[in-house]
């Protein structure tokens, strides 16, 4: 088949763009939102899209937050944490913790409450975005019952197309997998009706890490 | 492509008939036209989007060879492979192929129509290997061995207790005994079983929503997250998808994206969007080894330069389905095509010959709405009254219909008989009438008036008025 290749583009237009003949598109004007509407408009659509939220202070915050998500959930097993949320002081909550430490780590089993970081988020439509490394195991964003997710408010942004600004800014080459998450996993496939954990988590929690220059002044939330 | 479409009107008549399947076709308007709807009208800048969306899927196909080229560059740059397939029959070959190298014996298999078209699970499955769909609509047809009924909603001709039998039949052999009354349940049922199948697969398949030239990405959309399961746990990913699908850049790839969900399903955005680049890195903490994309023609590079070639813009939402008063009355099963609606009634010729399915560029009111609500402007209509007059040109119209219209055509040229033709036929009309509605007209035969009344006509013709006010324009 090594000529189908030239059979199928010898069909096709060849023509490279000349370079002013593409107009690269833009974000909607409706999307792009000064930064202290961010928090608001995140907040508002991960309510539509049934995911739920909470804010800390500052990072040493966050096993406490994860705590009273598992807590309010109901849940009674172990707590899998990504790689990255390691160095947090885990030992002042009492919760059963397992750090994933490689790639044969990662119980699959269904059921499982799982906290992970994202490297960025977009208010447009309430969604958190992470990427594959050498730290986050992609299978924990599907695998979860219960799905946690850190953001820090400095990588809260407006619409899409600051996602690829912002990875840009802190990598060249394009990861093996960006997903974009909105709200727990759903399905409307019998009589279209929305039943949420169809494959991935049937919960979706974001804590979100307070930036210091939108920290109240009472150092309280 | 293999169809059924010559049966199209004893399925049409059969599905008219089928109260669970016209009670299942219900929850359209509420599912997916209300709700498009609202998204529609929540986004300020969407009817600008579409023009947008159109001028990007116009930019690709005025350069498709070239962005295809870019897009191959860049996979193979990030350590993937990419392979050209003519037809069907190649395709198969390709991934039965690399399936044999992985020594694959289970592959799960995410929604793609593109692998319906080619037949691929079937073919798979033939060379001893299990391949199983793992989004749950698709998952429920493959027990029921039937074809998907709608192109982003499978089962959507089915109701909520014939799943619950499916399952009660093909779960049993996992421990699950109870026949299930509830939705949750039966989502719950077969997200347990599916796991496993998750879990033991050595392959995934996918296919793809958008592939981007300038990262070389293939980009996945779904709510369920078994698309994002069968891309992170199989140790191989083999995408399958139509030329077409390349779009130039991420940017690009947003605005058709902001489309594309709210077209189909009237959110704001999938539950998953994924941006899939290569292969596992080294350093990775996790991914597939082998990352292969199978880029099928099938009949796309003959669309290029002819009237259909706008067909190659349509990002498969799924809206002119489900605004089709056709569709929304006889559901897909009767298109006797993986591809129904008016999008399949123009593209199913183009596929399978215009011999084997010519009813269904007939099959519609011509009422427009599917190309009033198409995310990227395609003027579905147009193309389907081009069907017709294909079907004319190759002598595939019944010849009643054929002498008819030839009747006609000639009275069009000749405008003194016509007029006279006009007013004999007035005047029958007239006398036919009962309180100014005919019950049955003659050579129409029985269709238009079996379900409707005829209005008789009402006063002086268009023509004649417009005669007599000396062809001014009203004041």
């Amino acid at each position: 088949m090594a000529n189908a290749r030239e059979h199928i583009l010898s069909r096709l237009p060849d023509a490279q763009p000349a370079p002013h003949s593409w107009q690269e598109p833009f974000a909607p004007i409706s999307t792009l939102l000064p930064s202290d509407r961010r928090r608001t408009l995140f907040a508002d659509k991960l309510a539509q899209n049934k995911a739920t939220f909470s804010e800390v202070l500052a990072r040493k915050s966050i096993p406490g937050a994860v705590a009273r998500h598992v807590a309010k959930q109901g849940y009674a097993g172990k707590v899998i944490l990504g790689q990255s949320l390691a160095a947090l002081p885990w030992d002042v909550v009492d919760l059963e913790c397992h750090w994933v430490s490689g790639e044969n780590d990662l119980p699959l089993e269904d059921g499982l409450m799982m906290v992970s970081d994202c490297f960025a988020a977009a208010a447009e439509t309430g969604t958190i975005i992470t990427r594959s490394d050498q730290h986050q195991d992609s299978r924990l964003n599907f695998v979860a019952r219960h799905h946690c997710v850190v953001l820090d408010e400095r990588d809260l942004l407006g619409p899409y197309e600051d996602i690829w600004v912002h990875m840009q800014s802190q990598q060249k080459a394009m990861p093996r997998s960006v997903n974009f998450i909105t709200g727990p996993s759903r399905t409307a496939d019998i009589e279209q009706t929305i039943e949420l954990g169809a494959h991935g988590p049937a919960s979706l929690h974001i804590i979100l890490v307070r930036a210091e220059s939108t920290r109240p002044e009472s150092g309280e939330l | 492509m293999d169809v059924t479409s010559r049966q199209f009107s004893d399925k049409a008549h059969q599905a008219l008939r089928d109260t669970v399947l016209q009670k299942a076709l219900g929850h359209i308007e509420e599912g997916f036209v209300e709700a498009r709807k609202n998204a529609a009208a929540n986004l300020p800048e969407f009817e600008e989007l579409r023009d947008r969306g159109r001028d990007i899927r116009a930019h690709v196909i005025e350069h498709l060879g070239a962005y295809l080229r870019q897009f191959e560059d860049q996979v193979y740059a990030q350590g993937g492979r990419v392979h050209w397939a003519r037809d069907a029959a190649e395709a198969r070959q390709i991934v039965a192929e690399i399936c044999a190298e992985q020594g694959a014996r289970t592959i799960a298999k995410s929604k793609s129509m593109v692998t319906e078209e080619i037949e691929l699970v079937p073919h798979l499955e033939a060379q001893g290997l299990k391949a199983v769909e793992t989004d749950l609509g698709e998952y429920i047809i493959q027990l029921r061995e039937e074809k998907p009924s709608h192109i982003i909603a499978p089962v959507i001709h089915l109701s909520k207790e014939q799943v619950s039998e499916t399952f009660h039949e093909h779960h049993q052999i996992h421990g699950f005994e109870d026949k299930l009354t509830e939705r949750a349940e039966l989502v719950a049922q077969a997200r347990s079983v599916l796991r496993e199948t998750f879990m033991d697969a050595d392959v995934g398949i996918t296919g793809a929503n958008f592939l981007v030239a300038e990262t070389g990405s293939v980009v996945l959309v779904t709510n369920e997250g078994n698309a994002d399961l069968v891309t992170s746990l199989p140790d191989t990913h083999i995408v399958v998808t139509g030329i077409e699908k390349v779009v130039p850049t991420l940017n690009a790839c947003h605005t058709l994206l902001r489309l594309l969900v709210r077209s189909a399903t009237g959110q704001e955005t999938t539950t998953y969007t994924s941006f899939l680049t290569g292969p596992k890195r080294p350093k990775d903490a996790n991914g597939p080894s082998n990352f292969h994309v199978v880029l099928v023609d099938n009949g796309r590079s003959a669309m290029i330069n002819t009237q259909n070639r706008e067909m190659l813009h349509c990002i498969r939402c799924g809206a002119c389905l489900n605004h089709c008063p056709i569709y929304a009355n006889i559901g897909g099963h009767a298109y006797g095509s993986v591809y129904p609606g008016p999008m399949g009634a123009v593209l199913t010729p183009q596929l399978a010959g215009l011999a084997d399915s010519v009813d269904l560029p007939n099959a519609s009111t011509f009422c427009g709405k599917c190309e009033a609500v198409c995310p990227v402007r395609i003027p579905l209509p147009k193309m389907m009254r081009h069907w017709r007059e294909s079907e004319f040109e190759q002598h595939l119209t019944p010849t009643g219909m054929r002498f008819g219209l030839g009747v006609w055509s000639w009275l069009g040229r000749h405008p003194a008989l016509y007029r006279l033709v006009q007013r004999c036929a007035r005047l029958g009309m007239r006398v036919l009438a009962r309180n100014g509605w005919i019950k049955a007209l003659p050579l129409a035969g029985k269709g238009w008036t079996a379900w409707r009344d005829m209005r008789a006509p009402d006063g002086e013709s268009f023509q004649s008025q417009w005669a007599k006010r000396g062809k001014k324009e009203p004041a």
